[in-house]
């Protein structure tokens, strides 16, 4: 497993053509050609969350099965068991204004394949625990929600901040 | 209430009798994403998941890794922490800010450097820990956990100037991993408070509660293996678990459909682990414990 790890850091930066160091904020770093490091966790942000344009006064609801649910990729130690949590806004701003949004009790769910039609549902307000898959460890997280524009809103781009954390539960 | 658009998701060609061949394909899939071959993805890459920390260097390094087409700020925080279980037997982070003053803290004083920066597109930062520790620190170990926060540096929907109500999320990517720093000899152990074991129609469903002895964490991995009344093996299953304190876990592993008969499972508790480096993990006795199971 730790071998592949290996394998799979080295052949992305080869791949990307850039194994050098970063270019960063405040720090440089001096980076060997190869290193070897301990087991990955990564996650993806695959696709957002998109509502688009909303209709004032109807309030708009994206479920987990939607193609515009929002999808993340996590992966990691093949079978490891990880907990998901999810930090929700409760309204997006422009300006001085503000939409609402929410999030039901199966805004969420989670899948070892990217099959959100059969994924298990859950609400993105309590923690999960679940496992990687345990042939590559592989596992898609879905998210939902429901934006509730009133009939005065003002137009704008809203924006907010929907956060997923991953952690091992084993380490 | 309005549902949004009739798009569903996509059907992908996996399904529960996926291939050997097709996860193959589908892994080589996700390392094309993963390196960048698609401007949709915006990821991030944290490796090793648990850093450890000698006393005599007083210094780590983890990786963040951008392997997306577009720049990425990313944010390192300390905060004291560590997993413990909930009423049902799940586990979770505790992350714990103002730890009291006794806790076996190191957030307050390793740093991460740097601990905000821009990860150019395929670019890979290194995160230097350093730790400064107070004098007269106690042998022992300390913890905390590493919180990685990774957002893209493009919006999400660019500004306009019409009269539509738009929604532009943000999502963002937070991973937490764990610090172990160790001063001097540090030992651990594990001691198994409880086990209970039942089939429950296509399941085995153990119960288990894990003590710690010694002053370091217990990082090692639970394993079960499920016998016949003719000592053939069932099936087999192994859990990562991390003990800082008392621990009770409710597992659940697939069984299929059972013969009538007579079982054991049998659990041992080791330090075996597959995914952290073999000198970076305490040695400790392991512990077995074996039961019967009466499947009517």
């Amino acid at each position: 497993m730790m071998r592949a790890v290996v394998i799979t850091l080295v052949l992305a930066g080869i791949a990307a053509g850039l194994l050098g160091p970063a270019p960063c904020a405040r720090a440089q770093s001096i980076e060997a050609s190869a290193v070897v490091v301990g087991g990955t966790l990564t996650i993806t942000r695959e696709r957002d969350l998109d509502f688009g344009d909303v209709i004032r006064g109807v309030p708009a609801t994206i479920a987990v099965g939607n193609a515009a649910s929002g999808r993340f990729l996590i992966r990691g130690t093949r079978g490891a068991e990880v907990s998901l949590d999810f930090l929700l806004p409760t309204f997006l701003m422009v300006g001085p204004n503000t939409l609402p949004i929410s999030f039901g009790p199966t805004a969420a769910g989670h899948h070892t394949l990217p099959q959100a039609q059969n994924a298990v549902l859950f609400d993105p307000h309590v923690t999960r625990i679940t496992q990687l898959r345990a042939s590559n460890g592989f596992l898609y997280a879905w998210l939902g929600g429901t934006v509730s524009p009133s009939l005065t809103q003002p137009p704008g781009v809203y924006t907010g901040a929907i956060t997923l954390v991953v952690s091992y539960t084993g380490s | 209430m309005k549902a949004q658009g009739e798009r569903p998701e996509p059907v992908s060609a996996g399904n529960g009798t996926t291939t050997r061949r097709r996860e193959r394909l589908s892994a080589l899939g996700a390392l094309l994403l993963t390196i960048g071959l698609s401007g949709v993805a915006n990821a991030v890459v944290v490796a090793p998941h648990a850093v450890f920390i000698d006393h005599r260097t007083r210094a780590a390094v983890f990786y963040v890794q951008n392997p997306d087409q577009v720049p990425a700020e990313v944010a390192v925080e300390l905060v004291y922490g560590y997993p413990v279980s909930d009423e049902n037997g799940g586990v979770r982070v505790e992350l714990i800010p103002d730890p009291p003053a006794d806790a076996p803290s190191a957030a307050r004083w390793v740093r991460a450097l740097p601990a905000r920066c821009v990860v150019a597109p395929g670019a890979r930062q290194a995160i230097r820990l350093l730790a400064q520790p107070p004098a007269g620190l106690a042998d022992g170990e300390y913890w905390s956990r590493i919180i990685i926060t990774s957002r893209s540096g493009q919006p999400p929907v660019p500004a306009t100037a019409d009269e539509a109500v738009k929604v532009g999320l943000t999502l963002e990517m937070r991973t937490i991993t764990s610090l172990i720093y160790r001063k001097g000899a540090v030992t651990t152990g594990v001691h198994l408070d409880g086990f209970a074991a039942r089939v429950a129609g296509d399941s085995l469903r153990a119960d288990i509660r894990l003590g710690r002895s010694g002053g370091g964490a217990f990082l090692g991995t639970l394993i079960f293996a499920l016998r016949d009344d003719g000592d053939q093996r069932v099936g087999e299953w192994k859990q990562a678990v991390a003990v800082y304190s008392d621990l009770h876990r409710r597992l659940a592993f697939p069984v299929g459909d059972l013969a009538p008969g007579r079982y054991t499972v049998h659990l041992r508790v080791s330090t075996e682990r597959e995914d952290i480096p073999e000198p970076s993990v305490l040695p400790a006795a392991p512990v077995e414990q074996a039961l019967a199971l009466d499947v009517p």
